[in-house]
């Protein structure tokens, strides 16, 4: 298993693994780094390159989490990134999708009513998705800063417990679901059980995205799962430890 | 994705089935006098249907089985020349009006979509289907344990050996691959919210 670090050249990270492009982004990095290392460009712009290094190992690496390092970072910097995602999924990875879904669809010859169900399996899973998003979002997001504004900032408790009497991140833990799911079946369906009656190149691109969603996905999920809810649970026992 | 490939040494032969196939289900329809001819198309995938002389030597289903290498399924169907009384689905009298060849051509490039249809759904017990179908109409697993009369572990049981086996895991996926095997209407589904 290969590790990057933080000396490691950004430029020859992308060249060997090109589907960490949109997570440097979220990150908070632009193409066109030259030479510079990772430390050297996270510096620049006032990275936490620790977190930054720990998040493209997640992503590039299946098997590797090191819960134990992620557990370090701040519940701020890890929502800033989650949010990043969020909006990187709503404002491009979604549309593109649907985008590349007409154009798959619009050369369909024969059976293209089965195809069309492609359309509708995605747009229910878009659906989905958002109203997923909006629940960290608008519920659970604002809680964890709250409670992380406590620890910060005691005087501040009694509110917090006032408005989040009842509410713990373990709620969220056994709901909080795997959206990638859909893409993985949504893969399958193409590759393996739709009429091939479209022009193979946008399949081949439509897939491609789908490949590359389905895998962000996973490690969104991951760090929702193994970085935020652990880390919450450490502030709830604090925070709630005389109660 | 489905080929026609007329081979046949006589023009009028070959000129005139293309226009009497110019209508019929397939993507393309190639005209070839002979068939190393098909060298020139090693890489022609997908389904394809081959027409071609009966008098052609025996053996040539192999040669061209080896030479169309990317094809997914080949079939045959033979020209025959003179009127005779055993003329089968698999043959092409030259004498036969044109509606009759496109039919002919038509059931046999459908064909390919059934076969391919019925195979996998095999590897699906008689059990896992009935499981299968009740999720695809949208039921959870205790309903389906209720309805099956089974306990709901051995619903969850069935549906990991679904989705092992289909490689579909949520509930609207396995709906999608329902309708694909044409196990459930299609028409059942375009209305409704299960995908
Ligand atoms: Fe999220
Ligand atoms: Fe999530």
């Amino acid at each position: 298993m290969e590790l990057f670090n933080e000396n490691s050249k950004l430029a020859q990270v992308i060249l060997k693994d090109h589907t960490l492009l949109p997570v440097i982004n979220r990150l908070g990095l632009k193409l066109g780094f030259g030479d510079s290392t990772i430390q050297q460009l996270c510096k620049k712009e006032g990275i936490d390159v620790t977190f930054f290094v720990e998040i493209i190992n997640v992503f590039h690496n299946e098997n590797y989490f090191s819960e134990k390092k992620l557990l370090d970072f701040s519940v701020t910097t890890v929502i800033d990134y989650l949010l990043k995602t969020h909006r990187n999924y709503v404002d491009y990875v979604i549309p593109e999708q649907e985008r590349l879904i007409d154009l798959f669809l619009s050369n369909c010859t024969t059976g293209c009513k089965e195809n069309e169900l492609v359309r509708k399996f995605n747009k229910k899973f878009t659906e989905e998705f958002i109203k997923h998003i909006q629940l960290e979002e608008i519920e659970i997001f604002p809680y964890v800063i709250n409670l992380n504004e406590v620890i910060g900032n005691p005087s501040k408790k009694a509110a917090f417990m006032d408005q989040y009497k009842n509410f713990t991140i373990k709620g969220f833990e056994k709901e909080h679901n795997n959206m990638d799911e859909k893409m993985f079946d949504l893969k399958n369906i193409i590759i393996k059980y739709l009429q091939p009656n479209y022009d193979q190149n946008i399949g081949n691109s439509l897939l491609s995205n789908l490949f590359i969603f389905e895998k962000d996905l996973k490690n969104h999920s991951r760090i929702e799962d193994k970085i935020l809810v652990p880390k919450v649970k450490q502030l709830e026992k604090i925070v709630k430890k005389d109660e | 994705m489905s080929k026609v490939i007329i081979i046949c040494d006589s023009d009028i032969i070959l000129k005139g089935l293309s226009v009497i196939l110019s209508d019929c289900n397939a993507d393309e329809v190639f005209l070839m006098h002979h068939k190393k001819e098909l060298n020139d198309y090693p890489h022609l995938s997908g389904y394809i249907l081959i027409i071609l002389p009966l008098n052609i030597i025996n053996d040539y289903e192999i040669q061209l089985k080896q030479i169309l290498i990317n094809a997914i399924n080949i079939k045959y169907l033979h020209l025959i020349f003179e009127e005779k009384t055993s003329i089968t689905s698999s043959d092409i009298y030259i004498g036969d009006n044109p509606a009759s060849i496109v039919k002919k051509v038509n059931e046999l490039l459908n064909s390919f979509w059934t076969k391919k249809v019925i195979e996998p759904i095999n590897d699906l017990t008689k059990r896992e289907i009935d499981v299968l179908l009740l999720v695809a109409k949208g039921l959870a697993n205790k309903e389906i344990a209720d309805k099956l009369s089974i306990s709901i572990h051995t619903v969850i049981s069935h549906r990991k050996n679904i989705s092992e086996k289909t490689g579909i895991k949520s509930a609207s996926g396995l709906t999608m691959y329902a309708v694909l095997k044409k196990l459930i209407d299609i028409d059942e589904i375009s209305t409704s919210d299960l995908i």
